[in-house]
């Protein structure tokens, strides 16, 4: 038997080998998380506005264009969970951040985390969802992390250079996808979220209270951010839930005296700002920083 | 707890070691093991049905011991239909209650009358019709005097639960297995190397092969109603090798565990696919039920002695029930009636067992005749399992004939997709390291034999980075549902 064993660990030494430096090449690639990760690491960071939420925010806010040190950690599928996790877990390194622009959309309330993208979470922040335990992505980030395929393409690339977190993916507009349909179809979705998630609600309103009770206490603002939609999709939200959510936001904003910088109810705003019905591009993210930024400074001067 | 998971990458290594460092202490010892793992091996899914092997595991045993004791025939019978009924009654309350509601509503409809009785919430405890078919072998040959009941009750509990083959297969008979588990076994070099390398080719089977062709038949049988019938045609054939892949694999690795352990399974598919008529399919095919059935049922009724009658209702007996074991669903007992249909022919023709040996033995190619012969029975068993994968029968014959329209000789729109053409050629290797394979236990069984040891290792690194570069989007095995 010691020789099968033997010749067991022979054979796959050097396949062991090429992997363990292939997890480490993909361990140690930089990618717009891993940027993030380092900036707000740093002590006495130089940010005093950070922008939280999901790919709306994630897409449609350029902190290029703010007057203030701006750092945009929003990514896709990021729910409130992480955006206040994260948030809170660098908070004695940000000595010098004014505002937190909380990302308030029609589903945020109602989503609680994208599972296939939980391990990025867990590698880069170090924070797992209500504190699940161990996750498969702890043994082999490029097994069950990444998957081969996306590792394998990582090799293979330069890291994607972000500019204060942000990377606005998108600069063209999808005209084929700015359809009444799609905008249904996309609401329908949210709305199927909402369905399932609704006893999530207010797990998410007492967790925002309490950040926000922390946030003042080291004299940071929230401010909670609502960015356009096309008309298509504005006009396919469900009035009911689109009326909770609002009367949810007020509530906080009347509790602890804050700001809704709430653009969905912009209309008649052209095709070219937007990617997709919900998403706005380069353009439409430039022009609505802009304004941020704007009602930014009012608010510093008020 | 999948073969192809990492929790059993973890789990086997674990217990092999267990298993051959503390075998010194002897045969109940590595027996007691192989009971400890087993349960854990099948607990990783529901550790609730462990109950139901125990159960069906104690009744067994004790029929086995009573039976033994017992000099009236009567009563020996009757313990018999004891074991009989406590198997197939648990089998039939998991697996097929809600098909016999359902039918027993549809038929009361169809005669003007409406009933209400709600279809049970039963969830299908995995292996289950594996499992009690090999307790069910083992009362029935004590039955019949060709077995020494055990009074070795763990070795019993190690032969019902054995891990390897627990949830899907091969279905032992007791005369083979049990006897294993009475001697020390001791580890054998050779035999552990086969088993690696058999273990190995199963992977290749189930990640490769049959992974990819599941999530292309997948998407050709949901969307069969919108594509056009050169599309259907691939999406069957696609099926095809995911079955094969999915099933012969998990026995290759089944039986390669086995070997890790001392033990020799049953070989389970014999290349079906390249078998010259339909009788021979059946001899390669799931080897170790077709064979539970021949002596269980088609033997017991008369199997092809007597009238051409009775003949003809062995032959659909044995077909129908098979097709009925698969699952819950009229469209396993269409498949296994149209198998009956391809078989009879032959069986009235007395040309049942013209191709009992390997197909081209001894040469590297077929002559055109066998080729031929090759690709008809390989139609006929595409055709036959439109029916296996279909949702139902009405999907079924909407399929097959869509499949059967003039756009039967249009460009499948599917062929444009790069994984389509990686799965193609993925399939078209694999049948051709099975036909130079052909003759051994498995593909690479005999193949790498001859060649050197590096080339032979260049040979194995290539399929892991074949398994890893080409696996598929990971599937359950498919006869975990049966």
């Amino acid at each position: 038997m010691r020789k099968f064993i033997l010749n067991c660990l022979l054979f796959i030494l050097p396949g062991m080998i090429l992997f363990g430096w292939f997890e480490m090449r993909v361990r140690q690639f930089k990618n717009v998380t891993s940027q993030r990760v380092e900036a707000l690491s740093e002590p006495a960071s130089p940010i005093e506005v950070l922008v939280l939420g999901n790919s709306h925010s994630g897409d449609g806010v350029d902190p290029r264009q703010f007057d203030m040190h701006t750092y945009n950690i929003a990514q896709g599928s990021q729910s409130l969970y992480f955006d206040i996790e994260i948030t809170k877990k660098y908070l004695d390194n940000l000595s010098s951040l004014k505002y937190v622009l909380i990302s308030m959309d029609y589903h945020s309330l109602y989503f609680t985390h994208s599972e296939v993208r939980d391990f990025m979470y867990s590698h880069y922040y170090g924070i797992r969802y209500k504190d699940q335990g161990f996750d498969r992505s702890d043994i082999s980030l490029s097994l069950y992390g990444y998957g081969l395929e996306t590792s394998w393409g990582m090799m293979n690339r330069e890291p994607l250079q972000a500019t204060r977190g942000w990377w606005g993916s998108h600069k063209k507009t999808l005209t084929e996808k700015l359809t009444a349909k799609k905008a249904q179809q996309r609401v329908q979705s949210f709305d199927k979220m909402i369905e399932k998630n609704k006893d999530e609600r207010l797990y998410y309103l007492n967790k925002l209270n309490d950040f926000i009770v922390e946030l003042k206490s080291r004299n940071v603002t929230p401010v909670f951010l609502t960015l356009p939609g096309h008309n298509y999709y504005v006009q396919a939200l469900d009035s009911s839930s689109a009326a909770r959510n609002a009367s949810d936001v007020e509530s906080l904003c009347k509790k602890h005296d804050l700001t809704h910088f709430n653009f969905i109810n912009d209309i008649g705003l052209p095709d070219t700002i937007f990617y997709n019905v919900d998403h706005l591009n380069r353009t439409g993210a430039v022009l609505y920083s802009q304004k941020i930024n704007e009602a930014l400074n009012a608010l510093e001067q008020h | 707890m999948l073969f192809n998971s990492l929790d059993f990458a973890l789990f086997l290594p674990l217990v092999f070691t267990l298993y051959w460092t503390l075998s010194r202490f002897g045969t109940r010892f590595q027996n007691s093991i192989i009971v400890v793992a087993s349960y854990v091996f099948y607990g990783w899914w529901d550790w609730r049905f462990l109950t139901l092997i125990l159960f069906s595991t104690v009744v067994d045993y004790s029929v086995g011991i009573l039976m033994s004791k017992e000099t009236k025939e009567s009563r020996r019978k009757g313990l018999l239909w004891l074991s009989i009924l406590v198997n197939l009654g648990l089998l039939g309350f998991f697996k097929y209650s809600n098909f016999f509601i359902e039918n027993f509503i549809s038929a009361f409809t169809v005669f003007g009358s409406s009933i209400s009785i709600s279809s049970l919430n039963i969830i299908l405890p995995v292996g289950i019709s594996f499992y009690t078919f090999q307790t069910l072998s083992y009362s029935i040959d004590i039955y019949r005097k060709k077995l020494e009941p055990t009074k070795d009750f763990v070795s019993f509990c190690a032969f019902v639960s054995f891990f390897p083959q627990l949830v899907a297969g091969p279905i032992e008979r007791a005369t083979n297995l049990l006897p294993q588990f009475y001697h020390k076994r001791t580890f054998n070099y050779e035999s552990a190397v086969n088993g690696m390398r058999q273990i190995l080719w199963g992977l290749v089977k189930k990640m490769v092969i049959a992974d990819n062709a599941a999530v292309l038949a997948n998407e050709i049988f949901n969307n069969s109603e919108s594509l056009p019938g050169s599309a259907l045609a691939l999406g069957a054939i696609f099926f095809t090798f995911q079955i094969y892949g999915d099933f012969s694999g998990y026995s290759d690795i089944a039986i390669g565990t086995a070997r890790l352990f001392g033990f020799n399974l049953m070989q389970n598919f014999a290349f079906p696919y390249f078998s010259r008529d339909i009788s021979e399919f059946w001899r390669r095919w799931h080897i170790s039920l077709s064979t539970w059935f021949r002596d269980y049922v088609y033997i017991p009724l008369g199997g092809s002695r007597g009238s051409s009658i009775q003949n003809v209702r062995n032959v659909f007996a044995i077909f129908l029930i098979s097709g009925f074991w698969h699952g819950a669903n009229w469209t396993f007992i269409f498949w296994g009636g149209l198998n009956a249909l391809y078989f009879l022919p032959l069986l009235l023709a007395k040309r049942n067992r013209i191709h009992t040996n390997h197909v081209a033995e001894g040469r590297i190619f077929a002559t055109f005749k066998e080729i031929g012969q090759i690709v008809f029975t390989f139609s006929l068993s595409v055709f036959a399992w439109i029916f296996f994968r279909a949702e139902n029968l009405t999907h079924a014959f909407d399929f097959i004939s869509g499949m059967f329209s003039p756009s039967l000789f249009s460009f499948p729109p599917i062929l444009d997709k790069n994984d389509t053409l990686i799965c193609l050629i993925s399939i078209g290797v694999f049948i051709i390291i099975e036909w130079l394979g052909r003759e051994g236990q498995f593909a690479i069984d005999n193949l790498l034999n001859k060649w050197p040891r590096v080339l032979r290792y260049a040979f194995y690194y290539a399929l892991i980075i074949g398994i890893i570069m080409l696996a598929g989007e990971e599937q359950e095995f498919i006869y975990f549902q049966f």
